[in-house]
């Protein structure tokens, strides 16, 4: 044990010495580790993420398209906009006696970037996340009548509202969307944090997106016709159309006989799609993208590493006097060969622990932005099997390629040895 | 971190137009099946929604004798949901019900030259808790049939996967 806590700090101090370079390699490596681990988060994370935000919805009804693009859109407010479908429709699978409930929501507006929600008010009992979470109210209640806003946590901690505050919402999305600015809404509730979409959507009521819309017309204001907001409950404020609808059956076994019922509905062209199905098909499209990303960073960190061991090798000329002196004090060719494997072998695993200190940091740096205008939720937590399955092996790789100038040492070592002339 | 990001949602939006025929109505790929799975307490519901030519060979009316035959056998093994699936052993499941539906065998008219099948089978299961999965045995005496999409709504869930003859296991 003495040897070997002696040749470690031998190793150390040797290394210490040419700080300057191995320092650099250093940074190589541990910046590809940082890549790696990153890459392999994101993946998972974002899988996480994206299920945890379907739960307890057994379909999800939409305009003919691709059920990707109406899962996208529709739960996680990203992607193109589909087409509306008609209320009747809706009303239709409502009436559906294998339905236990159904959401309505019509999307499209916004507010400073965030999606805006028009759904009933039953949402906030209705909506499960996660592992069946039920939507907690963290202040406020629900909305009960016109101009009233239910905002995601990540909206109001954003953009600092509190309950009782007053918010305008803009027409569609973009910087330059038309405001509706002659009828604000109160804000009368914020929502718990779930990790989901959920959290940066604004939620208001169906015919609250009714009565900010009267007077438009082709998406902007119809000139000279101005509905003020109390006006507005005259008008019939039931909604000619909505984006998508969510579907909630009274048994499972009815879902596929259930949505061959909404793709045979006559009066309009319907899709209905099970959103964990349609999610399992997203990853089986995005597999080939994160497989070329994991490995191109593969691909980086074995540069590095190849860099490494240049450096090691390249040092061993400056080194010859060093390790001759070692051996005239005594040390073994195999000590040699040991201390350099060491010098390796420990380079490595140092830029291992740094870059996977890095990728933390970097989780919390990134971490809350990317909640907020992605959905995506890193988690701060120690590596997941797969990343310590990748620092593994980043570190098997980097001790076994270290074993290339350890052993040029060993053989250079027993011939300055035996040469007079060093 | 904000190339992969973008590079993710770009490539799923991207994706998000492009055409999947998994659950489109009226989808007719030779080759590939639709099979959906539903399991909610006791009972697991089997749905299989393939072009005929994928069991038979042809996609009309059988013409020959041996087409009859053939056209025959299919019919009664589908009925009686023999040697189709495995299901696990211990969840003690037995066929309650089959409905083979193949308007082309059954008198009816091909439409634009193409032919489907759709059967549905019902289990009641004794122990539903042990049931964990099923193996298609479909792709054995069925060669022309080289992939299912299965959808399952099951305990856990709902999930995709593709089934051929190398993975025939489907677990939920």
């Amino acid at each position: 044990m003495r040897g070997l806590s002696a040749l470690l700090a031998l190793a150390f101090r040797s290394a210490w010495n040419r700080r300057l370079t191995l320092g650099l390699t250093l940074t190589a490596v541990c910046l590809s580790v940082t890549l790696l681990l990153s890459i392999e988060r994101l993946r998972v994370d974002a899988r996480t993420s994206f299920t945890q935000a379907v739960s307890g919805t057994d379909l999800i009804v939409g305009a003919r398209a691709s059920p990707l693009q109406l899962l996208l859109y529709a739960v996680f407010r990203v992607g193109g906009a589909t087409q509306e479908i008609g209320w009747e429709a809706a009303a239709a699978i409502d009436r559906h006696p294998a339905v236990a409930w159904t959401l309505p929501l019509a999307l499209g507006d916004s507010h400073r970037g965030f999606p805006v929600l028009g759904t009933p008010a039953r949402y906030f009992e209705v909506f499960r996340y996660g592992d069946r979470q039920p939507l907690v109210f963290a202040a406020g209640r629900p909305y009960a009548g016109l101009y009233e806003a239910v905002l995601g946590v990540e909206v109001a901690e954003r953009l600092g509202y509190q309950v009782g505050d007053r918010i305008t919402l803009a027409h569609g999305g973009g910087e330059f969307a038309p405001e509706h600015a002659d009828k604000p809404f109160t804000v009368v509730g914020v929502l718990a944090r779930t990790g989901t979409p959920v959290d940066r959507t604004v939620h208001v009521s169906l015919e609250s997106i009714e009565a900010i819309h009267l007077d438009w017309q082709g998406g902007a204001p119809i000139p000279g016709l101005n509905i003020p907001p109390e006006l507005a409950t005259k008008f019939d404020l039931t909604p000619k159309t909505v984006t998508a609808v969510l579907v909630g059956l009274k048994s499972r076994a009815q879902v596929f006989a259930m949505q061959r019922w909404v793709q045979d509905y006559r009066a309009e062209p319907l899709m209905a799609v099970l959103p964990g199905v349609a999610l399992d098909q997203l990853w089986d499209l995005l597999a080939i993208g994160e497989r070329s990303l994991l490995t191109i960073s593969a691909l980086v960190a074995g540069v590095s590493l190849v860099g490494l061991v240049a450096v090691i090798l390249a040092g061993l000329n400056e080194r010859r006097r060093e390790l001759a002196i070692l051996r005239s004090v005594g040390a073994g060719p195999r000590r040699v060969l040991f201390l350099l494997l060491l010098e390796g072998a420990g380079l490595t695993l140092a830029a291992c622990v740094l870059g996977l200190l890095l990728s933390l940091a970097l989780v919390l740096a990134v971490g809350p932005w990317l909640a907020a205008y992605s959905g995506i939720h890193l988690q701060l937590t120690w590596p997941h099997a797969a990343q310590w399955a990748w620092l593994g092996a980043v570190f098997a790789v980097g001790t076994l390629a270290s074993l290339i100038p350890a052993w040029r040492a060993y053989r250079l070592s027993l011939a300055d040895g035996l040469t007079p002339h060093v | 971190m904000r190339f992969p990001l973008v590079f993710l949602l770009g490539l799923g939006i991207g994706l998000a137009h492009a055409p999947c025929p998994a659950h489109a109505h009226g989808a007719h790929q030779h080759g590939v099946a639709q099979l959906m799975v539903a399991v909610e307490g006791p009972t697991l519901t089997l749905r299989l929604e393939s072009p005929l030519d994928n069991l038979l060979g042809f996609e009309r009316a059988p013409r020959t004798e041996k087409e009859r035959a053939a056209a025959e056998a299919l019919l009664g093994r589908l009925k009686r949901g023999e040697g189709l699936f495995a299901l696990t052993q211990a969840a003690e499941c037995a066929l309650a019900s089959a409905t083979v539906d193949a308007p082309v065998l059954q008198g009816g008219k091909a439409a634009a030259g193409h032919a489907d099948l759709a059967a549905e089978w019902r289990y009641s299961c004794r122990a539903p808790d042990k049931l964990t999965g099923l193996r298609v045995l479909l792709f054995r005496d069925y060669k022309r049939l080289t992939r299912l999409e299965a959808a399952v709504a099951g305990p856990r869930g709902q999930r995709a996967a593709r089934l051929s003859a190398r993975a025939p296991d489907l677990a939920w």
